[in-house]
This record gives C-alpha cells, sequence and structure tokens, in this order.
C-alpha cells in the first residue's frame, strides 16, 4: 500500500518503480489499489471524474476543443532557440574571419563570449491576481481574520474557514 | 415532448391535450416552489448544525492545486460554543474560539493572535441574509452523496449574475451538518474546497479536545490584540463612495485595530446574504503592501491607495466584484 502510494507520488526509488510497474502490468490486487488511490485522489478534488459517462464526456469535448497545434510557451521557446542559434552562426562567423585574416594578435575566438540573444519576452504584465499566501510568506493574514467573523460561511461551517487565514504554500510560494 | 405529443393528435385531442399540459406546468411550478423552500430549509439547518453540534473529525481544505487538512472539534453546551481548529500539514497553527474570543497560536513566529467579535451574535444567518440568498442565488435541493461515511443531501445555490460565486454543500442527513462545501466560479471551476474525510458527530467530543497545546509556552509568546478595541463606528467623513454593487448591502460598520497599523482602522461589512466583502479604511501605512490583486481559493483581496489612504477589499467574491468594491472608494482631498 505504502509503495503504491509512494509510486504515485513520484517519491518511490528506480528499482521500486520498475517493480511497481511490472506488478501493475501482473498483480489484480495491485492494480486494483491503483484505482483506488486514484479514484480517492479524484474524490478528494472533487473532480467528477468518476460519473460513467466519463469517456463518452471527453470524447465529446475533445471534438469542440479547438485544434492547438503547439502551446505558445513552445513557439516562444523555438523563437527564442533560432535567435541564438543566427547569434551563434553570426559569432562563428567573426571567428572564422579574425581566424583566416593574417593578424599576428589575433584574438583567442571567444565562444565563451558568444553574445547570447534572446527573444524578445514579450511582455506579460497579467492583471491576474496573485496567491495570497505567497504575498503573506506564510503569515496570518490579519485582514482575512477580521473579515471571516463576518462572513456567512462562517455562518454555515463553523471555525473551518478559519483555515483560510493561516493557510500555507507549501511549494516555495512560486506556483 | 409534450409539444409532439399535443401536434401528433387530433385536433378534437388538441384541447384537452394543451389543458393537461398547463396543469402539468402549473404543477411543475408548485413543485420547484416546494423545492427551493425545501432547499432554504436545509440551509438553515446546516446553520443551526455548525453551531449546535457535538463533533469531532478531519477535514482537507483544496484550494487551486493545494490541498491541506486539519483537525476540528466543536462543543456547544450551556456556557456557549467552543471550537478548535489546527492545521496538520506544514507548519502547526491553531484557532481556537471560546464563544466571542477567537485566538490564533502560530508557533513559528510565537505569535498570538486575539480577535474579539462584537456584541452582534455573529456568526448567524439572520432573517435578513436569508432573503439576501434567494434574491441573488437560485438555491435547489440537488441529489445524495456520501461524504466521510455520512449520507448527505447536496443543496446547491447557483448565483443570478457573475458578482457572486456558486456553492454547493452536502449535508448530513440526520443532523444537516455540511459535510462538504465548494465553491465555484463562473466558468463552473471549483474555486475551493471544504470536505470532511473522517467525523464523528454527537458523542465522543470532550473539552480536552478543544484545548490548545500552545497555550502555556504562548505565555512568552507575541501577543497581537486584533481587535480588544473594536467599537462600532461610522466611517470617517473623508471616505466618498459610490453605492456597491447591486445584491450586496451593508451588514455592519466599526472601527478596529489592526496588528502592525497604527491608526484605527474602519471596516465595513457588505454581504449578499452568503458571500461577505469586508472594506478596510486606513491611512496609507509607511511601508505599504503591494497594491493590486492576491486570492486564496474563493476568497480575493484588492489593495489600492487613494491620496494618502489605503482602502482594503477581503470577501468571498469574484476578483472583479472585489476590484469593483473597492474602487467605489475614493478619499476626499485635504
Amino acid at each position: 500500500m505504502e509503495r503504491i502510494s509512494a509510486f504515485m507520488d513520484g517519491e518511490s526509488g528506480h528499482a521500486e518503480t520498475h517493480q511497481a510497474m511490472l506488478r501493475l502490468k501482473q498483480d489484480e490486487e495491485f492494480n486494483e489499489t491503483w484505482a483506488t488511490f486514484h479514484l480517492i485522489g479524484d474524490t478528494m478534488r472533487g473532480d467528477p471524474l468518476l460519473r460513467d459517462d466519463f469517456m463518452a464526456r471527453f470524447h465529446a469535448r475533445m471534438e469542440r476543443e479547438p485544434t492547438q497545434l503547439a502551446p505558445r510557451v513552445t513557439w516562444r521557446k523555438s523563437a527564442s532557440f533560432a535567435l541564438s542559434a543566427a547569434a551563434s552562426i553570426s559569432a562563428i562567423a567573426v571567428v572564422l574571419t579574425l581566424t583566416f585574416a593574417d593578424n599576428p594578435l589575433r584574438p583567442q575566438p571567444p565562444i565563451a563570449a558568444v553574445p547570447r540573444v534572446e527573444a524578445p519576452v514579450v511582455a506579460q504584465v497579467e492583471q491576474n491576481a496573485r496567491p495570497v499566501a505567497a504575498v503573506n510568506q506564510g503569515k496570518v493574514n490579519e485582514y482575512l481574520m477580521a473579515h471571516q467573523e463576518y462572513s456567512p460561511s462562517t455562518a454555515l461551517q463553523g471555525v473551518a474557514p478559519y483555515v483560510r487565514t493561516v493557510s500555507e504554500s507549501h511549494d516555495g510560494n512560486n506556483r | 415532448m409534450m409539444a409532439t405529443t399535443v401536434k401528433a393528435r387530433s385536433r378534437r385531442a388538441t384541447a384537452p391535450a394543451v389543458l393537461a399540459l398547463l396543469g402539468a406546468l402549473g404543477c411543475g411550478a408548485g413543485v420547484a416552489a416546494e423545492s427551493a423552500n425545501d432547499a432554504m430549509a436545509w440551509l438553515k439547518r446546516i446553520a443551526t448544525a455548525s453551531r449546535q453540534l457535538n463533533y469531532a473529525g478531519t477535514f482537507v481544505y483544496q484550494h487551486g492545486r493545494q490541498m491541506e487538512s486539519s483537525r476540528i472539534a466543536h462543543m456547544s453546551d450551556a456556557s456557549g460554543e467552543y471550537e478548535k481548529l489546527e492545521t496538520l500539514d506544514g507548519p502547526p497553527r491553531e484557532i481556537i474560539r471560546n464563544n466571542e474570543n477567537v485566538t490564533c497560536y502560530v508557533p513559528d513566529s510565537k505569535t498570538v493572535i486575539i480577535e474579539k467579535r462584537t456584541a452582534r451574535q455573529f456568526p448567524a444567518l439572520l432573517p435578513e441574509q436569508l432573503t439576501g440568498i434567494t434574491d441573488n442565488y437560485v438555491v435547489t435541493k440537488g441529489g445524495q452523496d456520501r461524504v466521510a461515511g455520512y449520507d448527505c443531501q447536496v443543496i446547491a445555490l447557483e448565483p443570478k449574475d457573475s458578482l457572486r460565486y456558486g456553492h454547493r454543500y452536502c449535508a448530513e442527513l440526520g443532523s444537516g451538518l455540511a459535510l462538504r462545501s465548494r465553491t465555484f466560479n463562473e466558468k463552473g471551476s471549483m474555486v475551493d474546497l471544504f470536505v470532511f474525510t473522517q467525523l464523528t458527530i454527537g458523542s465522543g467530543v470532550s473539552k480536552e479536545m478543544l484545548k490548545s497545546r500552545f497555550e502555556a509556552a504562548s505565555h512568552t509568546w507575541h501577543v497581537d490584540h486584533a481587535a480588544l478595541d473594536l467599537r462600532d463606528a461610522a466611517t470617517d467623513a473623508r471616505w466618498e463612495f459610490k453605492n456597491p454593487l447591486a445584491g450586496f448591502r451593508k451588514l455592519t460598520e466599526m472601527k478596529r485595530s489592526i496588528p502592525g497599523r497604527a491608526a484605527p482602522v474602519s471596516h465595513i461589512v457588505y454581504s449578499d446574504g452568503l458571500a461577505a466583502v469586508s472594506v478596510f479604511l486606513e491611512p496609507l501605512p509607511k511601508t505599504p503592501p503591494a497594491a493590486g490583486a492576491t486570492y486564496q481559493g474563493a476568497v480575493n483581496m484588492y489593495v489600492k491607495s487613494s491620496g494618502d489612504q489605503m482602502v482594503t477589499v477581503v470577501g468571498e467574491a469574484p476578483a472583479g466584484t472585489v476590484k469593483q468594491i473597492a474602487e467605489s472608494f475614493t478619499a476626499k482631498p485635504h
């Protein structure tokens, strides 16, 4: 059980992962536990994947989705790659010129100093909100705490919503 | 389906069919009204259950891709209401509520934050709030589900406009306690979730479970008396504001102190019956917090400066709503 859990979370070692993969193929019970753990995870996340018609809905949605050949990030990366490649070529050309020129004082090829030309970064001044935890660095948000007492959600759920006021960002505050 | 039946019939049969159709519609409306009343009754039960029941359990709070579990215990007797909430993941933090006092223990920074409620008995679902709910949301009774081993009834609140979020509760059949609470944005995506994974209702809750484990140690900690000098007061006349958004009514207004702020802060609370939005007005502090929008799950926050003053708006409402409320406040020049 624990091994399945570690495997699911990507925390198992190489040998363990290999073994788990083998068992997934052969051992029915192991397979069931694997499926159950994913179900638990999905349920806890509130993902409505459990309905019987999930695959049908998934296919229907795929049909409706516009075809996207490559995400924008990939495009920007390749553009940046192309530009640095161009920069490299021009740098090599410079080096070649210097090498072939009859110049006793010719400098060492500036390999390490190849100018890094980056693709212009698309200004992503996003108006999107940042997570509170990232701003508060794990401190209690006093405004949120003062607000909570007057929130009708507190009337419906008791003290539980207060967890928002002390909620911590676990993964480096920079999701 | 009714329409095709009508068409398919001979002319002579049309009149009775139309009558039958009208009858069915009338009956349908009756059922809908009954269902809405029933759903409202459930909402009242949920509010009462969270205050009057004794319960203890573990719940998961999920917002964005983050998930954390907490332990909660609640007890109610002749002397009042007692609650304890402690986080189980990450650094330990505890929130204790004894009637009107809320104490938050943060062992990491050796800090105790003490909050005090006003005389008005919050939290409670007041009659005027219930009217607000039906004005702004369509309340329906959904199907039944099972959470933490208990059968529960789904109650859905669909917002009538994009100024608020949608909510879905699943209330335990016997007691009405909310076992799961989900908030949805206008796209229908879940923005946050509270769900019990383990729960005991009724017996098995003792006063011991409601005590802080940091109480003794905290005597040497730093204490923030956040709102001990809380008092009802009208907002400074130097503020101008347009009427806030549709469906949001002023619930209360007070002056309070906020840790780290020299001057008292005006705190105005607006509510649409279910969601609340707090507006904090104060002189711009020497080191002002970053202006703009932040969020955590269903809670959005917006900070802006206006002249030498600052407005902070916090609420369980969409970012646009919170921002619009902030923008409706302007400090008059001296």
